[in-house]
């Protein structure tokens, strides 16, 4: 027991200090791009003719902008916004709408 | 939920001695930001600013609530109440800590960095964000005055001004005509004239079917015209009627005790006359030296910081913007690049890459809804299109239900994110 305790505290002393570093710029970019679906695209969506994209799965979301950039998915709205996305924004985003979702 | 967290988060980061190095100096005091104007643009920029970054935030805004503009077309053809065009100030003061000054805004001095308030106080700023949206030029049509708009109104505010129009389209005798005086480009929301006759047509189809709608362009083309035009002829046949400007000659004069409009070469005289005029900046940016002859003002595109003054930034309906219209989700795109920049000049916080968005729908019935948009960037010292889009004539009746259904959502949307 005292063993396996020991054995935690560098590993979680290692994670505080890497973890939040390693996703503090990824976030400030996510939630710089979210600002722009917060247009449209209601954190709490009583409407539903535009979903809410809050707390969407992260790998979903990047397949989804993918479809809607090649034409897979038709919408013209939603064209527009994923062919002005790179893949590391589209990533930076989906990680930020999977863990906080839109609207500041 | 994401904002109770990054609160929780910044009590914690607080209590942990953290948020002092956020700030310019320890000990120092928050720098001050002030926004002129809360519609669109200001609300947004305000709020973003005081969401995002540390900083003391400032809103001026003479009115108790924004009615807005957009979807106002939708209450002239009884579609709408008007109550659900009205958002107050409450959250941003209340959810977001932004200090709400109900006051008019008189004057700047960007020497001193103070703004001056009608009842004489000077309200000093680091930086100034502008959103003063538009002011008419009564003197551009002979006859046309701020009396005159009380019998001839613009509607192209929110607030009395609708209301007014409603009430006269409401009282019009069965057919009458309705003559709407649309003006020259670049003027606020360009789709909004030729939606506003597609629902008064809705209406008067409902109601008073034998009416009669007559346009008076000040320009030969208008935007998403083909599409207005095959909603016209579908849903309308035979009432409404656009005359460009190398038909009439162009609106020169109006006679508002005979609600007279008077071209080059003809007098037309209308039961209810919608007379939307030219237009120029809010007037404070004009008074202030942000606009240039056009009498808009020039942005840089990467920061929205005047071109003329340094330190001040103005966003929405007032700016010349590029590729961009002069629109509500416009405004509220520019904002948020507004606020990032301001926000990474006074704190130090990171830039990005600046992007921008709009998409305009128009209802051309109840159930049928046109869209134009894009995707812009910097390109070329302006804010530039990227990817375009438009509706196309001859699309199934239920896309077109969808847009409007789209619509509808997207006000509830960008309401929420202005002032929620």
């Amino acid at each position: 027991m005292q063993v396996s305790l020991r054995a935690a505290i560098p590993l979680l002393a290692a994670s505080s200090l890497l973890g939040p570093q390693a996703l503090a710029a990824d976030d400030e970019l996510g939630a710089f791009l979210s600002e722009t679906c917060a247009a449209c695209h209601q954190a709490d969506a009583r409407e539903s003719a535009i979903p809410s994209i809050s707390g969407l799965d992260e790998a979903k979301f990047i397949s989804l902008i993918q479809a809607y950039r090649s034409g897979m998915r038709t919408n013209s709205v939603m064209h527009a916004v994923a062919t002005s996305l790179s893949d590391e924004e589209t990533a930076a985003l989906a990680h930020y709408l999977s863990t906080r979702g839109v609207q500041p | 939920m994401s904002r109770w967290t990054r609160r929780r988060f910044i009590r914690i980061a607080g209590a942990a001695g953290l948020v002092g190095m956020a700030r310019p100096a320890i000990g120092q005091a928050k720098a001050r930001v002030v926004v002129i104007g809360g519609g669109a643009g200001g609300a947004t920029v305000a709020k973003y600013l005081a969401s995002t970054a540390a900083l003391e935030v400032t809103l001026v805004e003479a009115n108790p609530q924004y009615n807005t503009c957009f979807f106002s077309n939708l209450y002239l053809a009884g579609l709408r109440s008007f109550e659900t065009l009205a958002h107050g100030y409450d959250d941003l003061g209340s959810k977001h800590g932004i200090n709400v000054v109900h006051e008019s805004a008189v004057g700047v001095d960007p020497a001193a960095k103070t703004v001056r308030l009608a009842g004489g106080a000077a309200l000093p700023y680091d930086r100034l964000v502008m959103a003063p949206g538009i002011d008419f030029r009564f003197d551009a049509i002979e006859g046309y005055s701020e009396a005159a708009a009380k019998i001839m109104p613009h509607a192209w505010r929110g607030g009395e001004q609708t209301v007014l129009l409603r009430r006269q389209l409401e009282a019009m005798p069965e057919g009458g005509l309705f003559v709407l005086v649309a003006p020259a480009d670049p003027f606020r929301c360009p789709p909004g004239p030729y939606e506003r006759v597609s629902l008064v047509a809705d209406y008067f189809k409902r109601e008073k079917p034998k009416a009669k709608i007559l346009i008076l362009d000040s320009k030969n083309s208008f935007s998403k015209q083909e599409l207005f035009q095959d909603g016209w002829n579908r849903h309308y046949p035979g009432m409404v009627e656009w005359l460009p400007l190398d038909f009439t000659g162009g609106v020169k004069a109006v006679d508002p005790d005979n609600r007279a409009v008077k071209t080059a070469d003809g007098t037309f005289n209308a039961a209810v006359a919608n007379v939307i005029p030219p237009q120029t900046a809010g007037r404070i940016a004009l008074e202030s030296g942000l606009a240039d002859k056009s009498g808009w003002c020039p942005v840089d595109p990467s920061t929205l910081e005047s071109q003329l003054q340094a330190n001040i930034h103005l966003v929405g309906d007032a700016i010349k913007p590029g590729d961009m219209p002069k629109s509500a989700f416009a405004a509220n795109s520019q904002a948020k690049v507004c606020a990032m920049a301001v926000a990474a000049a006074l704190t130090g916080s990171r830039r990005f890459e600046p992007r921008f968005f709009n998409t305009c729908w128009s209802f051309l019935a109840a159930d049928d809804a046109a869209l134009i948009g894009a995707s812009y960037h910097v390109a070329d010292g302006k804010i530039a299109a990227a990817t375009k889009f438009i509706s196309k004539v001859g699309e199934s009746a239920e896309v077109r239900a969808q847009a409007a259904r789209q619509a509808s959502a997207w006000y509830a949307a960008i309401t929420a994110d202005m002032f929620a």
